[in-house]
Order: structure tokens, then C-alpha cells, then sequence
């Protein structure tokens, strides 16, 4: 047997009830709403952004999963990390977008931050419209050193002027980072041991919501309309490759970004899911052939809806991929009560009453799909929306969650007798 | 060592009072479209490296013709009427170089000058001169295509390298006008020296003139008067008047507006020509002060600031005599305004986004040209540009009648 699939304990005959996620809340950030990122970090905890939008004057919080309490401790103070405190009158440093990116050969956990939170004081923000106010508007994300070994920030440092970051992808081999500016959506190149940044131009209106890598470490991400670009550093340049996300056969294929998208252990293929309604689960082999492939694998939700009324992305989403001890890749979507969908909007404490988070598991090698675990934060709260997962030392896996307030993540014990061998299950070294 | 938050006090949240902000940050007077350098569905646009759109200009049969910039400047053809609905490329002619103008003449044919040097998303310092020249092309203009909903045919035909005016330069700007024997002259402005020179259509001369200024300080653009001048600006935004007739260069001894104190960098921006008024409107590139220049009366007025931005591009004076153009550099997030002359409003109408057609942002323009109907087309200088079309809100009638 592979290592992979050592681990994990004989079941014998296939469960029929589902398993249940724990739910941790961020009990000292009661005031989060979000939690757009959760990495494993080097050294194989669980780390997750404590963000905040909806309220003024706050900066996001790194917690890490405590394995051996069996509890959430919190370890960064992004405004402090990053210098910028969430007092200061500007838009505030709240978020952690999908922007964790560890290195396994020092120990360190970067993180990069997003905007959307106001100021103290303020209701509203609107990164666009306060670009030339240098009171207001939003001074630029912050790159953050943290130190997992330590257990101590190294440094924050000024990353993307005036922009968030929307994701963050790390080859730790150039010591480089590829990153996304919002809001005006530029690929960028950051060189980690000189500071430069090196803009290689517009990639459309909607952010891509991750950059990936190959086999080769050359980049990937999308377009407005899914097609896939290739940043190739050798080269340094980016390609437009004849290759796009598949979307349901009704759409355009406008809106079919990159949402979330993982490596198989042998890092040679990776699976994504899109940003848009109907998401498809797809392969990406970017090795097969000088422009790669991607294959549909089929939506991951539900087909039962009105096609000729729009749905919003926060009922109809998957996310969350990430590769079991098992060698299983698994991923959280949301499921609907029938007739449900298009119905009013639902109140934020009866979400769970119309919309359940589901954990799904897929075989790489048969496609075959099963219902594996059930998502449910116990509060009534939307447990549906998943952001990213991640697996721990231990094997377990963690996802984000996001819609109500406080915000945490989820815990689901997979039973492994014993740790996974990291060999076996390299990091993931983007966001 | 894990942070103790137990007792942080946490902002409280301020009620907010919908989304109406959101919208309305946005241009909801008029409506503003983007089109992609593409005919939609059937093939795919200009590349997005070579897709920066930096000139643009109008024939009589309403085809807006542009140019792009970028490692590979193109012409395109954009036709958005009867049975029409594409932006046509009409092939690339220079590598790693911008289109600086883009002139239909009257005989159907089309001209384009460039200049080395390509757009990209970091901007190049002022100073700084790609090494290289400059050239005149000309394509012989694209035929309007039978019914672009049913079936159409196509012929790429390159446009053909006429001139190097200015060897050893790039052209920075050109403008086509009526020259004194009654054809069609093109006076241009070199990019590095100054130097004007003129292209006669009818004989195919060039003729090379004397640089408006002699130190480089000078504006890359120039625009042709009500009166059938062009004019520039040299040291100081100091106004200067080429006549095409007499071959002779003077100076008007008027200046842009600035900023107190900040006359040493100011330069025309942009321009734009309400001939009907016999107005040169402008704006300068140290703060973007807009400015009303009467040659025929010798006077400049600033007008103000837009925004709180430093530049101004896509000046474009629509068929009623109002003022539009986006307020903003590389690098920002650009803004559509409005000057009014007949009420002396100076308005700002918000960030651009188009929601038909392609569902986009825009951030960054260079250029713009007005269609007969007055509208206003404007040209985005961003990786993947697109040709955007502003339809300006027509105010309601008075009443003048009993109810």
C-alpha cells in the first residue's frame, strides 16, 4: 500500500450516517464575520484568519489550531504585525484573503492582507472611490513574516501599494510570490529577498481568487472568463493559454474564475472548483502537452434550480479542496432544501433550516463521489460556505467558515492511526 | 506565545444606510459600454498585451478607428451601426511600440503614426525616451461588411509604412487638417526633439520644421484650432501656434493654469475643440486644472479642478458644446466629469464601469474621439483594453406649456 492510504484504520463495511465537523468559534474575536484563509503552516497546525469586515476599526487575527488543547489560541495581531493599526482612520488591514503561503525550509508562515473593512467611524467603504484621499483610503496590504518555530512575528512589511491582496502563491525554491492586486487586478511578482515588486499588467475585472503552480513552478490563474494564464519565470512573462475552466452548458463563461483549486499529493495534477454559479469541479494536468489539459469533472451541486434566475454565490458554492491521509480529495459544498433556492433571502440565525454544508469525498482514480460529513456550527448559522481546508499533522482536516458572526473553522477527525508522512502530503504553497 | 484578546474592546458597528453608495459612486448619469477589440463570439480580441488603446479617431461613414500600443501596436476598426457590431483588427505595424494618432482622411484612407515604446502597467517616467523611431502607416480603410448578423466576408489588409518623418524619433503626436491648396496635410510632433513636421496627402511630401522648444519641455500633444492652427504647449504650458500656411512658429504668450509655483512641470494634458464656440479646452499635467483657451480673443480661463487627481485624458466636446473626459493618470482609478459651459458646472460623474456589453471596470484611458451622433468614445490604456462608448444623459425640456 501507498503511504497515503496507511493510515487510516479498516472500516470494514461503508458508514451510511455521516460524520459531524466540530465547530470552533473565535471566542476572543467575537466581532469576527469571516474566515477567508486556513493553511497548514509549516509546521503542520492549522492557521486561519479571524477576519472582519463589517465593522470599522478592526484588523484580522491569525489563530492557530492548538492540537494538544484542543483549542483555538491566537498568535498575530495583523494591524500590529503590519504597522498599521486599525485606530489609524484608514481603511482598516481586516482581512487575510486566501493569502497564507508557508516555507517548509525555515519555518515561516507568510500572510498577506486584503481590504474591504472600513475606518473607525465609518459604515462604508469603497476602495475605489477613496483611491486619491491619502487619510482615507486604504494605505496597502502588508506582508507578514511569522515564525512557526518561534512562535514570534519577524517582520511586516509594506507589500502592494494602496491594493489588497487577493491571493498569494509562494515558490519557495525562487523565493518569489505571485499575487493579485485589488481592486486593480494586476499580476504581480514579488522578489521575497529584494522588496521588488514587478507588475505584469491588468488581468480583467474580477479578481482570480488563486494562483497555483505546476510541477515546473510555473504560474497559473484565470481571467475574466476562465481562461487560464500562465506566468512562466523563465520567460517572465504571461501567456494566454488555449485552455479554459469548464462552466454549465447555460453560461458564457463569464465569472468562471478561480475560486479554490489544490495539488494531488504527487503534485502532478490539481483540481479546481470555479467562482460562479454551477461550479464544475475540474483536472488540471499542466504537463500534458505544451498547453496542458483540464478535464470536467461535472458540477459539484445541485442541478435542481430555475436556470433563468440568478443565484447568488453564497448558496451555490464549493470550496474547501484538500487532499485527505487517505489519498481522497475532499471539498465542502452547500446543499439546498428543494424549491428553496430562489426563494426570499434567509435570515442569518435560520440558514441552517434551508442550506446544509456538506463534506464531500472523491476518489482521484474512480471520480466516484460520497456524501462524507456533515457541516453545522450548532447556532442555527449559516454553516454552509466554506472558504479553504487544510490538514493538520495528525491528518485531520480544517475548514474555513464564513457568513455569520463570530466566525471559526471546522475540525473533522479522519481516525488516522497515525500521522501522515509529510513526505507524502507536500504543503500548500499557495492561498 | 499566544495573544491574550479576552479583554480587547472591540469597536461598536455603525448602522449603515444601504447600498445605494456603492452604485452611485459609479457613472449612473448616461450610460457608458465597453467593447472588447473583438468580434464578439467569433474570435478572440486584440491579445491583451498589444490591446492598450492609445489613439483614436472617426471617418465620415461613423467607423471609429483606433490604435493600440503594447509588444505589438495594431489598428482596429470598430463599426457599431446598422448591421455592424465588431471591433475589426486591422493588423499589426510596429513591435513594442504605441499608436500616437490614428487620422481618417477624406478619401477613405486612414493614417497612423507611432512612437517606440510600449504601454504597460508601470508608467514611464516623463523623462524617459525609448530608443527608436517613429513612422507614418496608412491603410486604405476597411469596406463596411455585409450583415455582421448573418454572414460576413473579410479581407486583412496590412497598413503600409509611408514615412519616418523624424528619424531617429517617434512621433508623439499628429493631427490631420485642410491645407492651404485645399488637400490634406498631417502636422506631427516629435517626441524627443520637438520638431514639427508636415506630410502632404496629395503629393506624399514631408517637410520638416523647427522644434517648438528647444530643451524638451515641451507637451507629446497638440490639436488643431477653430481657427486651423495647432497648437502646443512648450516651458512653462506656455502656449504655442503653428500656422500650416505660413510654415511659421510663434508663441501666444498665454500659459495653461496650474497650481501656484508648479509651472515648471505643467504641460498640456489633453485637448479638445468646441470649433462652434471657437474654444481650445485643455488641461495640464501638473494638476489636471482644466483650462478654456480663445485664440481668436487671446484669453485662457482655468475652469478648476475635476477631482482631486493630477490628470486628465479623453477630453472629447460633444454636439451640444458640454465637456467630457476622464480625470485621472496611470496608475489611478479614473473618473468621468463634465464641464458645462452654458451653466459653468464642473461635475464629477463618477467611476466607470460598464454593465452591457462586456461587465467591466474601467481604470485607465489615453484617448478619446467624438461619433456624429455625440458620443463619446474613449480609448483604455490598460492590458486588455477595451473601446468604451459614452452615450451622455439629453436633459429634459422645460415646460413651456399650459398642463
Amino acid at each position: 500500500m501507498s503511504p497515503v492510504t496507511q493510515t487510516i484504520a479498516s472500516k470494514g463495511e461503508a458508514a451510511v450516517a455521516l460524520k459531524a465537523a466540530k465547530f470552533y468559534r473565535y471566542d476572543q474575536v467575537p466581532v469576527s464575520d469571516t474566515t477567508w484563509s486556513l493553511h497548514a503552516g509549516p509546521d503542520r497546525r492549522i492557521y486561519a484568519a479571524a477576519c472582519i469586515e463589517g465593522r470599522g476599526g478592526c484588523a484580522a487575527v491569525i489563530a492557530r489550531y492548538n492540537d494538544e488543547r484542543d483549542a483555538l489560541e491566537y498568535v498575530v495581531d495583523v494591524g500590529q504585525a503590519g504597522g498599521d493599526p486599525p485606530d489609524s482612520g484608514r481603511a482598516t488591514q481586516c482581512k487575510i484573503h486566501y493569502s497564507f503561503a508557508p516555507s517548509e525550509r525555515d519555518g515561516i508562515l507568510y500572510a498577506a492582507t486584503h481590504a474591504s473593512g472600513p475606518a473607525l467611524g465609518d459604515f462604508f467603504f469603497n476602495i475605489s472611490a477613496e483611491w486619491g484621499d491619502e487619510r482615507k483610503a486604504f494605505r496597502g496590504s502588508v506582508l507578514i513574516a511569522y515564525d512557526t518555530r518561534e512562535d514570534r512575528v519577524l517582520w511586516g512589511r509594506p507589500f502592494i501599494p494602496r491594493e489588497g491582496c487577493r491571493c498569494l502563491c509562494y515558490d519557495d525554491e525562487r523565493e518569489r510570490m505571485y499575487t493579485v492586486g485589488w481592486p486593480r487586478n494586476h499580476f504581480l511578482v514579488y522578489d521575497l529577498a529584494t522588496g521588488d515588486m514587478t507588475d505584469h499588467g491588468r488581468l480583467g475585472s474580477i479578481n482570480p481568487q488563486a494562483i497555483w503552480m505546476d510541477a515546473r513552478r510555473r504560474a497559473y490563474t484565470t481571467d475574466d472568463y476562465g481562461r487560464i494564464l500562465r506566468f512562466d519565470p523563465d520567460r517572465d512573462r504571461l501567456e494566454e493559454l488555449e485552455l479554459r475552466v469548464p462552466r454549465a452548458w447555460y453560461m458564457s463563461g463569464w465569472h468562471t474564475i478561480i475560486y479554490d483549486i489544490v495539488a494531488s499529493p504527487d503534485g502532478e495534477v490539481l483540481y479546481g472548483i470555479p467562482w460562479c454559479n454551477e461550479p464544475h469541479l475540474f483536472r488540471h494536468l499542466p504537463l500534458d502537452g505544451p498547453q496542458g489539459r483540464i478535464e470536467d469533472l461535472g458540477p459539484v451541486s445541485q442541478r435542481e434550480r430555475d436556470l433563468h434566475h440568478p443565484i447568488s454565490f453564497f448558496r451555490d458554492h464549493g470550496g474547501g479542496l484538500v487532499f485527505g491521509p487517505d489519498g481522497m480529495l475532499y471539498y465542502c459544498i452547500a446543499r439546498w432544501k428543494r424549491g428553496t433556492m430562489e426563494g426570499a433571502r434567509i435570515a442569518r440565525d435560520e440558514q441552517t433550516k434551508v442550506l446544509t454544508g456538506i463534506v464531500v469525498q472523491m476518489n482521484p482514480e474512480t471520480l466516484e463521489r460520497t456524501d462524507y460529513a456533515v457541516l453545522d456550527r450548532g447556532d442555527g448559522k449559516a454553516s454552509h460556505y466554506v472558504s479553504r481546508g487544510g490538514m493538520d499533522r495528525n491528518g485531520d482536516l480544517f475548514f474555513g467558515n464564513v457568513g455569520a458572526t463570530p466566525s471559526g473553522i471546522f475540525k473533522l477527525e479522519m481516525d488516522c492511526l497515525e500521522p501522515p508522512d509529510p513526505r507524502a502530503h507536500p504543503l500548500r504553497l499557495w492561498g | 506565545m499566544a495573544l491574550d484578546l479576552t479583554g480587547r474592546k472591540w469597536p461598536d458597528r455603525v448602522p449603515g444606510i444601504g447600498m445605494s453608495l456603492l452604485h452611485e459612486g459609479y457613472v449612473t448619469e448616461g450610460q457608458m459600454v465597453a467593447v472588447a477589440l473583438g468580434f464578439p463570439g467569433m474570435c478572440l480580441p486584440i491579445p491583451a498585451d498589444e490591446a492598450y488603446v492609445t489613439a483614436l479617431g472617426v471617418d465620415d461613414r461613423r467607423v471609429v478607428y483606433g490604435g493600440t500600443g503594447g509588444r505589438r501596436a495594431h489598428l482596429f476598426a470598430a463599426m457599431t451601426h446598422g448591421l455592424t457590431g465588431a471591433v475589426i483588427d486591422m493588423g499589426a505595424t510596429e513591435e513594442d511600440a504605441r499608436t500616437t494618432a490614428v487620422m481618417a482622411a477624406s478619401d477613405g484612407r486612414v493614417f497612423a503614426a507611432t512612437a517606440p515604446g510600449a504601454p504597460g502597467p508601470v508608467p514611464r517616467p516623463p523623462h524617459a525616451r525609448p530608443a527608436g523611431e517613429g513612422a507614418l502607416f496608412v491603410h486604405e480603410g476597411l469596406p463596411l461588411p455585409y450583415d455582421l448578423v448573418h454572414e460576413w466576408q473579410f479581407s486583412k489588409i496590412p497598413a503600409q509604412k509611408v514615412d519616418v518623418p523624424l528619424p531617429g524619433e517617434g512621433i508623439a503626436c499628429a493631427v490631420m487638417l485642410q491645407s492651404a491648396t485645399g488637400g490634406e496635410l498631417i502636422v506631427g510632433l516629435g517626441e524627443q526633439t520637438g520638431r514639427l513636421f508636415t506630410y502632404n496627402l496629395a503629393n506624399a511630401e514631408t517637410a520638416v520644421h523647427e522644434p517648438v522648444e528647444e530643451r524638451g519641455l515641451f507637451a507629446r500633444t497638440i490639436v488643431v484650432g477653430p481657427d486651423g492652427a495647432v497648437y502646443g504647449t512648450g516651458a512653462l504650458g506656455e502656449l504655442w501656434r503653428f500656422d500650416p500656411l505660413t510654415r511659421r512658429l510663434d508663441s501666444t504668450g498665454l500659459a495653461i493654469p496650474s497650481v501656484a509655483g508648479r509651472e515648471v512641470r505643467n504641460q498640456a494634458d489633453s485637448f479638445a475643440v468646441d470649433a462652434a464656440r471657437g474654444v481650445i479646452y485643455g488641461a495640464g499635467t501638473a494638476d489636471g486644472v482644466l483650462f478654456d483657451f480663445r485664440p481668436g480673443e487671446g484669453t485662457v480661463r482655468s475652469l478648476g479642478k475635476p477631482t482631486c487627481y493630477r490628470g486628465v485624458k479623453g477630453l472629447a466636446v460633444t454636439n451640444d458644446g458640454r465637456l467630457f473626459g476622464i480625470s485621472g493618470r496611470e496608475g489611478d482609478i479614473g473618473r468621468l466629469f463634465c464641464y458645462d459651459p452654458d451653466g459653468h458646472e464642473l461635475r464629477d460623474l463618477g467611476m466607470v464601469a460598464s454593465v452591457l456589453a462586456e461587465r467591466v471596470y474601467g481604470y485607465e484611458f489615453s484617448c478619446s474621439a467624438v461619433g456624429r451622433d455625440g458620443q463619446v468614445f474613449l480609448g483604455e490604456c490598460d492590458r486588455g483594453g477595451h473601446l468604451w462608448i459614452y452615450w451622455p444623459a439629453i436633459k429634459p425640456r422645460e415646460r413651456t406649456c399650459c398642463p
